[in-house]
């Protein structure tokens, strides 16, 4: 059993082979990839604990600020949801608040929960949450989408107002860079051979 | 098939009555529980066409809405002008801003319709016809899994245009109900495409 595996894509029985970080195995059925390694995790812990620092200022500092007749107006991402809230659009500012705002947190921390312990040669039972949390919400990091908003919003308002850039788009772009290596260089699968090799079962 | 030969049998974890575990992706023989993680393993993701089903259905009727309701009004001096997703596309046109026009148009009317098609087409397979080409059908699955999120767009739009344009008297922007309808569209399409296994679809191509 230890040396095959199922394509999770179609649900063909292959043999396991040895990937390391430049190569993925694919399934010949459908092309699914079937394993790949991610980069080593002390890279990873270092990449998750600097888009940790730079998180509060790339949410809370003013991304973009418009200007008519004297009135400034700063809008960060915090902003944006408040607006949609106040006005009563719960869902919309829930999808805001969750893509935007929570959902990295919450993987920058999950990683974090994750490595931190087994980089130490512990597994203790909040791995498993945290992985769960993990997979739950990897696909959702909408950063790249706010990005393209942005430009639309711009492209848009430059007509009737002045569009200044805010304090916080450095960081905010930043934060985008960091998250967008994070998620492409962490393979949470690596999370589970390293437990597996450890011996350590959860009941 | 030229000489006579049969195809090569195919060994799922179906034939060969192995479980793969999605949480960990370790193959588990006949068991409630993974072996590795302890979390609870199925060889298909469980009511997936119904789910499926049922958040397209949703899906489906939410278009209506979300494509005629107004998504957002902007009061300058001159008064009131109320938009639908379309009308945005418009004014980026007749403004001759194109690419603007048709990133709209692309990720907030053609993406969620072709999200919504493909899912109903995957779905129809799996209902009626034999499966052959695959590879085609997998490939749409994955244009849509990988193109699905950027139809928040117009949301993070109507978002960013309410928080800046806040100046009173001389103009100021609010948000209209289809930009809930158009959430649920795009929420319920993403869910679905989750919800969808393409194992099944590969079953299928098993059974002969």
């Amino acid at each position: 059993m230890k040396d095959k595996i199922a394509c999770s894509g179609c649900g063909l029985i292959v043999h396991r082979v040895d990937v390391d970080e430049e190569s993925i195995s694919v399934c010949p059925r459908c092309k699914t990839t079937i394993e790949s390694r991610g980069m080593d995790f002390s890279t990873i812990i270092a990449l998750a604990f600097s888009a940790l620092i730079l998180y509060v200022p790339a949410v809370s500092l003013p991304l973009l600020t418009a200007e008519v007749g004297g009135i400034l107006e700063k809008n960060s991402l915090l902003t944006a949801v408040g607006y949609f809230f106040q006005e009563g659009y719960v869902l919309a500012s829930g999808v805001l608040l969750f893509t935007t705002v929570l959902i990295p947190i919450i993987l920058i921390l999950s990683i974090l929960t994750m490595l931190i312990p087994i980089h130490f040669n512990r597994f203790p039972y909040v791995i498993k949450v945290a992985y769960k949390l993990f997979t739950l919400f990897h696909y959702w990091v909408l950063f790249d989408v706010y990005i393209l908003s942005m430009i639309v919003a711009s492209v848009k308002l430059e007509v009737t107002t002045e569009l200044l850039l805010g304090s916080g788009m450095t960081f905010f772009l930043l934060e985008f860079i960091l998250m967008f290596f994070l998620l492409k260089w962490f393979e949470p699968y690596d999370v589970w051979r390293k437990i597996e090799k450890s011996n350590y079962r959860y009941q | 098939m030229m000489f006579g030969g049969k195809l090569k049998k195919v060994i799922t974890d179906i034939s060969s009555e192995t479980i793969l575990c999605d949480t960990c992706n370790t193959l588990n023989s006949q068991s409630d529980v993974c072996s590795l993680c302890g979390s609870k393993i199925h060889q298909r993701t469980p009511y997936s066409v119904a789910l499926t089903w049922a958040f397209i259905l949703s899906a489906t009727f939410f278009l209506i809405p979300a494509n005629t309701l107004i998504i957002m009004t902007v009061y300058t001096y001159e008064g009131a002008e109320p938009g639908t997703i379309m009308d945005g596309v418009i004014y980026f046109f007749y403004d001759k801003a194109y690419h603007i026009a048709f990133i709209i148009f692309f990720f907030s009317i053609v993406v969620p319709i072709m999200k919504i098609v493909v899912l109903y087409y995957l779905l129809y397979i799996i209902h009626t016809k034999k499966a052959v080409a695959l590879h085609r059908k997998m490939f749409y699955y994955k244009l849509i899994h990988f193109i699905g999120k950027w139809s928040v767009l117009d949301i993070f739009v109507v978002g960013i245009m309410i928080g800046l344009v806040q100046f009173q008297s001389i103009g100021h922007v609010t948000a209209g109900s289809g930009v809930t309808a158009f959430a649920m569209v795009v929420l319920l399409t993403i869910f679905a495409t989750f919800s969808f296994d393409t194992r099944l679809l590969w079953d299928k191509a098993t059974d002969e």
